[in-house]
């Protein structure tokens, strides 16, 4: 974990209210994981006062700069559209748990909804790297929030893209059909991002196949370093699936497996 | 010529301490150490820890305001066995001044807890945390008055030989009676500011953001009560006082120096600045070397 300056090469809306960030930083690019992430500190002065957390989008060690992939929603990413190219930005990172990818992966499904696709992506990445087969299942509420894609088919994943607005011919929700999706291959691992009612279906399904799902959660940070104990959510703990603790996004997660979440004891 | 380090060593009561740098309880942990070495600071402490196991309270349990957090954790313990066994030989290793905050829900839970904690061996004090309910008490805090603050400093006082440092509830009406009440009954120093009492309401929602409803205000929001308490206690009361409520960097632990803070603590800070520290440390050798200061001790009240 390293606390760096990093300069912006490049910051621009690339779908509607969407926009991407690249920083150069070696040591972030050298170090950080599918699944990690970064807190950003948007403002010099203290407005807004807390970093903001943001996944590693891609991590490209070789060129040493990562992408971040970002929804302006308030203050904060409404600030972060301002910095231009040579600005320098200050970044904690990488922080967190990172999705894991198991040895012997075959074929792994990723499955999101809107800007959650930002950390799946890098997953992506990464698996195609090691030459697993990625089915990359992604929402979007309309066809110009549509973003991570192109990437994804260049990765060389099999991308099933899904609008509400029925541009794609897709259905409102992106875990219905996955059976008929799936049917007759094996798949050895879930991966989802973001919100809490997509993790719930994926685990839904996954469970009832008997395969394992890492979900990724967000929730609000003030240190991202497991100092302030303000970002816990309620799951099980490795071992113990009696009772739910509160516990650490930034810190035992942000990805946990499904089960502990979303399972009930 | 050589270069004159200035003296940044302070004592707080028989704690010596080779700078006036600390952490806040509950804003600040180990993981820290990847960033900088720990024992650059004056001394540690780490979060109030309870006597039993504890979740705390259910999220959300922050609200980001203009300079400032609203939070309330409820400080989730582990628990006293856990701690020694997990968390003491880290704390222990750290090699400078540890001081422990404790909390209870009865006297004798911070007694007993202050006793233990001197038999450990390695540590330099015992804050007591006197924000919390007293059940026996209807649920007033241990600090919000002077006589039940001092019948608590009392039975702990009795319990262990190690230095007692009460932090106090910063109450505008009651702080300075609580602060000599604690003295009186023999604390070694006092810590102040905890986090003022606030809120946050969605008005969307109309409900308060917090899972608890309410919490406590920290960050450079609260400063300036803070330096106005500590002026206030430091007049009143001969024990040093550790300061803290929104310090940020190495002017502002000069400014509550002046206020009469004899150490300061850095908190909310460490959130979004994690290397306050080490900056904060740079500013003071810088601060006292450009205004030619050998003694940092005398800038202690020097507002007064
Ligand atoms: C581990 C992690 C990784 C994340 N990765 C990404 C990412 O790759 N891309 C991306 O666009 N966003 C990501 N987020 C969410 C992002 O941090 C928030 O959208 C951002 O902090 C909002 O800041 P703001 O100042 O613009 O909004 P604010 O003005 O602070 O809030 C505007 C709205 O956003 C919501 N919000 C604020 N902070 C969070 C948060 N931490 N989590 C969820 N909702 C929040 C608020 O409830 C409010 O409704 C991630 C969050 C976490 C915890
Ligand atoms: C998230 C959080 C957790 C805290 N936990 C504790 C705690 O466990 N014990 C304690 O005595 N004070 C606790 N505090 C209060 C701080 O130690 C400090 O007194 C207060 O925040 C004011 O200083 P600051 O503005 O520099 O943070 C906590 C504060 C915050 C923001
Ligand atoms: S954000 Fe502070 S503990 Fe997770």
């Amino acid at each position: 974990m390293v606390e760096v300056q990093c300069e912006v090469m490049n910051n621009r809306e690339v779908a509607g209210g969407v926009w991407n960030m690249a920083l150069r930083s070696p040591d972030l690019a050298g170090t950080a994981r599918p699944g990690q992430f970064c807190m950003l500190r948007v403002n010099r002065r203290l407005d807004p006062v807390l970093r903001r957390p943001f996944t590693f989008h891609r991590i490209l060690p070789d060129r040493e700069y990562i992408e971040i992939l970002y929804k302006v929603v308030g203050r904060g990413t409404d600030l972060m559209t301002g910095l231009e190219p040579g600005a320098f930005v200050d970044v904690l990172g990488p922080l967190g748990n990172g999705y894991a990818i198991p040895e012997d992966a075959r074929t792994i499904v990723t499955v999101s909804r809107g800007i959650g696709i930002a950390g799946l992506v890098a997953l992506a990445e990464e698996a195609r790297r090691r030459g697993v087969n990625v089915l990359a299942l992604a929402s979007f509420s309309n066809k110009d929030a549509v973003t991570g894609t192109e990437l994804l088919d260049y990765f060389g994943c099999e991308t099933a893209l899904h609008t509400d607005d029925g541009v794609h011919g897709g259905t409102a929700l992106v875990t219905d059909g996955l059976g008929a999706r799936l049917a007759g291959r094996q798949v050895d691992q879930f991966y989802t991002c973001g919100s809490r009612r997509l993790a719930m279906a994926v685990y839904q399904w996954s469970a009832g196949h008997g395969i394992p799902a890492q979900v990724s959660l967000e929730q609000h940070m003030a240190c991202g370093m497991g100092a302030c104990m303000g970002c816990v959510v309620e799951a099980f703990t490795s071992g113990k699936r009696d009772a739910k603790a509160y516990r650490r996004v930034c810190k035992e997660g942000p990805v946990f497996w499904a089960w502990e979440v979303c399972g009930v004891a | 010529m050589p270069e004159v380090r200035p003296d940044l060593s302070v004592r707080i009561g028989p704690i010596s301490m080779k700078n006036p740098l600390m952490v806040a309880s509950g804003t600040h942990n180990l993981d820290y150490g990847e960033l900088y070495p720990l024992d650059i600071l004056g001394a540690y402490v780490p979060k109030t820890i309870r006597m039993h196991t504890w979740p705390g309270n259910p999220p959300p349990r922050t609200a980001e305001v203009p300079s400032g957090v609203v939070t309330s954790v409820g400080i989730p313990s582990k628990g006293w066995d856990a701690f020694v066994r997990e968390d003491a030989p880290r704390l222990r290793a750290l090699g400078i001044p540890v001081i422990l905050s404790v909390v209870g829900k009865t006297e004798d839970e911070y007694a007993g807890m202050a006793e233990r904690a001197g038999s450990l061996g390695f540590l330099a004090g015992v804050e007591l945390n006197l924000s919390c309910p007293n059940i026996k008490a209807g649920g007033l805090a241990f600090g919000s008055d002077a006589k039940t603050a001092a019948s608590l400093m009392d039975k702990v006082r009795k319990a262990t030989s190690l230095p007692v440092i009460p932090k106090l509830p910063p109450d505008y009406g009651r702080v300075v009676e609580v602060a000599k009440a604690c003295e009186d009954a023999g604390a070694d120093a006092i810590a102040m500011i905890n986090a003022p009492p606030a809120m946050v309401i969605d008005v969307d929602t109309r409900q308060p953001v917090l899972g608890n409803r309410t919490g406590g205000l920290s960050g450079p929001a609260i400063r300036p009560m803070a330096v106005y308490m500590i002026y206030r206690v430091y007049k009143a009361v001969r024990i040093p006082i550790i300061g803290m409520g929104g310090a940020c960097d190495a002017r502002d632990v000069i400014e509550f120096m002046l206020a009469g803070a004899r150490a300061v603590a850095l908190g909310t800070v460490n959130f979004f600045d994690p290397m306050a520290v080490p900056r904060a440390l740079e500013g003071l050798r810088e601060f006292t070397t450009t205004n030619g200061i050998d003694d940092i001790n005398s800038l202690v009240g020097a507002a007064h």
